[in-house]
C-alpha cells in the first residue's frame, strides 16, 4: 500500500503518544500510604518524566499532522505553475494564504505544546501537593521548631 | 422625564423573543438565562432617573444573549457544578459591555434600527446614547467590583475591542487576504468570545477556543449578510462600499481585477456591483472554510475542555448561522 510518509510519520507519533499519554493516567495510580517517601518522588519524577516525553511525541505528532495536511495543498496550488502555463493572480493569492496558513500553525504549534506541558506539570506538582497537605494534617501538629521552618519556606 | 421613563418596568423581565427563546431551549440554558434577564432587569431598574429610560430601550427589548450563553457552556464544560454568582455577574457585565458596542456600532454607521426597534442614537439622541454607553460600561466594573479576573478580563475585552476597530478600520480597501481576516476577525469577534470562555471556565484553558468561535460567528456573520445579498437581489453592500475585509471578500479579491476595485477609495456604482457580485460569487468556498474553522473549534474543545459536549452543540448552532 502507498502511503504519503508524511501520514505515516504522524501516525507513529500520535500512537507513542497515546501510548505514553497512557503510562502517565495509569502506571501510577495507587495513592501512597504514610509520609513523604522517597518512593513518592521516584513517582512524581517518573511522572514528570512521562509528562515531558509524551508532549515531546505530541509535538512532534501534530508537527506531521500539520504538515501532512497542507503539503498536498502546496503540491496541488503549484502544480504546473510557471513551467507549463501562466501562474493567475488567483491561483498565486491562493498559495501565499496557504502558505501564511502553515507559517502560522507551525509557529502556534511550540507555544501551545509549551502550555499544555506546563498545565500538566502543574497538575502532577499540585496533586502531590495536595497528597503531602494530606499526610501532614493527617499527621497532627508540627513542633514550633518545624513550624516555623516551613512558614520561613513558604514565604521564599 | 420623557414618555419612556414614565412607562411601568414591571416586576418581571419582558418575555423572550420566541425564535431566542428556541434556541436558548436548545441548547439547555433557560434557566441560567432567565437568572441573567431578572438580573439585568433588576439593574435597569436600579439606574438613575436620567439614564433609566435609555437602558430600558436598550436592554429590555430583543437579544440572543448569545455572548452569555458561551459563558454557561464553558463554565459546564469545565466543571460539574451549576452557573455561580459570580459567573452569572460575569456573563451580565459582558452583555452589558456587549451592548456599549451596539450603540457605538450604530452611533458610527448612523444605523436606524436594530432589532426591529429604533437605535438608542435615534431614539434619545447622540449625547444621550454616548453617555449611556458610558454609564454601562462603569457599572459593568462596579458590578464586578469583587472579582479581580473578572475586571482584568473585562479590562481586557474593552482595551482590545477599541485596537480592533481602529485596525479594522484603517485597513480598509487594503489587498490582504484571508490570513488577514484570521487575524482581524480573531481580534474582533474573537477578543470577545475569549474572554466570555476565560470567564465561563474561570481560567485560560478555553481561550484559544474562544477565539475560534468567535472567528467563527464573524465569519458566518460575513457569509450571512452576503446571502442576504443575494437573497434580496444583489445591490451595493455596505461592507463592500467600505472595503470593509469580510471572509468572503478576501476569497474575492484573489482576483486582480476585484482586488483593484476593492482598494479604490472612490469606485463607481457598476464597480460596487462586480465586486459585490464577486463577494456574493465567493459564499461556498467561505463556507467551506468555515467548516474547517469548525472542525478547529471543536478539535480545540476535545483537548481542553473535561466536558466538551456543550461547546460541540454552540459550534453547531454558530455554524448554522452563515445558512440562515
Amino acid at each position: 500500500m502507498n502511503r504519503d510518509p508524511m501520514n505515516s510519520a504522524f501516525d507513529m507519533y500520535r500512537m507513542m503518544a497515546a501510548a505514553a499519554e497512557a503510562c502517565t493516567r495509569y502506571a501510577w495510580a495507587g495513592p501512597a500510604q504514610g509520609a513523604a517517601t522517597p518512593t513518592d518522588t521516584a513517582q512524581q519524577m517518573a511522572r514528570l518524566y512521562m509528562a515531558f516525553v509524551n508532549s515531546g511525541y505530541r509535538y512532534l505528532a501534530r508537527w506531521a499532522e500539520i504538515s501532512a495536511k497542507r503539503y498536498p495543498e502546496f503540491a496541488a496550488l503549484s502544480s504546473g505553475m510557471g513551467a507549463t502555463r501562466l501562474v493567475t493572480d488567483a491561483e498565486m493569492a491562493a498559495l501565499v494564504d496557504s502558505l501564511r496558513a502553515y507559517l502560522r500553525e507551525m509557529s502556534d504549534l511550540p507555544v501551545e505544546e509549551a502550555k499544555r506541558l506546563q498545565s500538566e506539570i502543574d497538575a502532577i506538582m499540585g496533586a502531590q501537593n495536595a497528597a503531602g497537605s494530606e499526610k501532614a494534617a493527617a499527621a497532627g501538629p508540627a513542633d514550633p521548631q518545624t513550624r516555623g521552618r516551613r512558614r520561613a519556606r513558604a514565604k521564599r | 422625564m420623557t414618555d419612556v421613563a414614565a412607562e411601568s418596568i414591571g416586576n418581571e423581565p419582558p418575555p423572550l423573543h420566541p425564535v431566542d427563546e428556541a434556541v436558548i431551549s436548545r441548547l439547555g440554558y433557560g434557566p441560567d438565562v432567565q437568572r441573567l434577564r431578572t438580573g439585568l432587569f433588576e439593574w435597569v431598574a436600579t439606574a438613575s432617573d436620567e439614564m433609566r429610560p435609555q437602558l430600558q430601550w436598550q436592554f429590555c427589548g430583543r437579544a440572543k444573549y448569545f455572548r452569555p450563553l458561551t459563558v454557561f457552556a464553558c463554565c459546564r464544560a469545565s466543571r460539574p457544578d451549576r452557573v455561580s454568582p459570580e459567573i452569572l455577574r460575569g456573563a451580565i457585565a459582558i452583555e452589558l459591555l456587549h451592548n456599549v458596542s451596539l450603540i457605538v456600532d450604530d452611533i458610527l454607521d448612523a444605523s436606524d434600527e436594530r432589532r426591529g426597534v429604533a437605535t438608542l442614537h435615534r431614539r434619545f439622541g447622540a449625547l444621550p446614547a454616548l453617555m449611556a454607553s458610558g454609564y454601562v460600561v462603569a457599572d459593568a466594573f462596579r458590578m464586578l467590583a469583587e472579582d479581580a479576573m473578572g475586571i482584568r478580563l473585562l479590562a481586557e475585552l474593552l482595551r482590545r475591542l477599541g485596537v480592533a476597530e481602529c485596525l479594522q478600520w484603517r485597513l480598509r480597501r487594503q489587498p490582504l487576504g484571508v490570513e488577514d481576516w484570521r487575524v482581524l476577525a480573531g481580534e474582533d469577534t474573537g477578543t470577545m468570545f475569549e474572554v466570555c470562555a476565560c470567564m465561563g471556565a474561570r481560567s485560560e484553558d478555553l481561550r484559544k477556543f474562544g477565539r475560534l468561535l468567535g472567528m467563527l460567528y464573524h465569519g458566518c456573520d460575513d457569509v450571512g449578510d452576503a446571502r442576504g445579498l443575494e437573497a434580496l437581489g444583489g445591490g451595493g453592500d455596505e461592507d463592500v462600499r467600505d472595503g470593509i475585509l469580510t471572509l468572503p471578500a478576501a476569497l474575492a479579491i484573489r482576483d486582480s481585477r476585484i482586488r483593484a476595485q476593492f482598494c479604490k477609495a472612490d469606485p463607481t456604482v457598476a464597480e460596487l456591483q462586480e465586486t459585490a457580485d464577486a463577494v456574493r460569487g465567493r459564499v461556498e468556498e467561505a463556507e467551506v472554510y468555515l467548516d474547517g474553522l469548525a472542525d478547529e473549534a471543536r478539535a480545540e474543545a476535545f483537548t481542553r475542555a473535561p466536558n466538551p459536549e456543550p461547546l460541540f452543540a454552540l459550534i453547531d448552532h454558530t455554524r448554522q448561522l452563515s445558512r440562515r
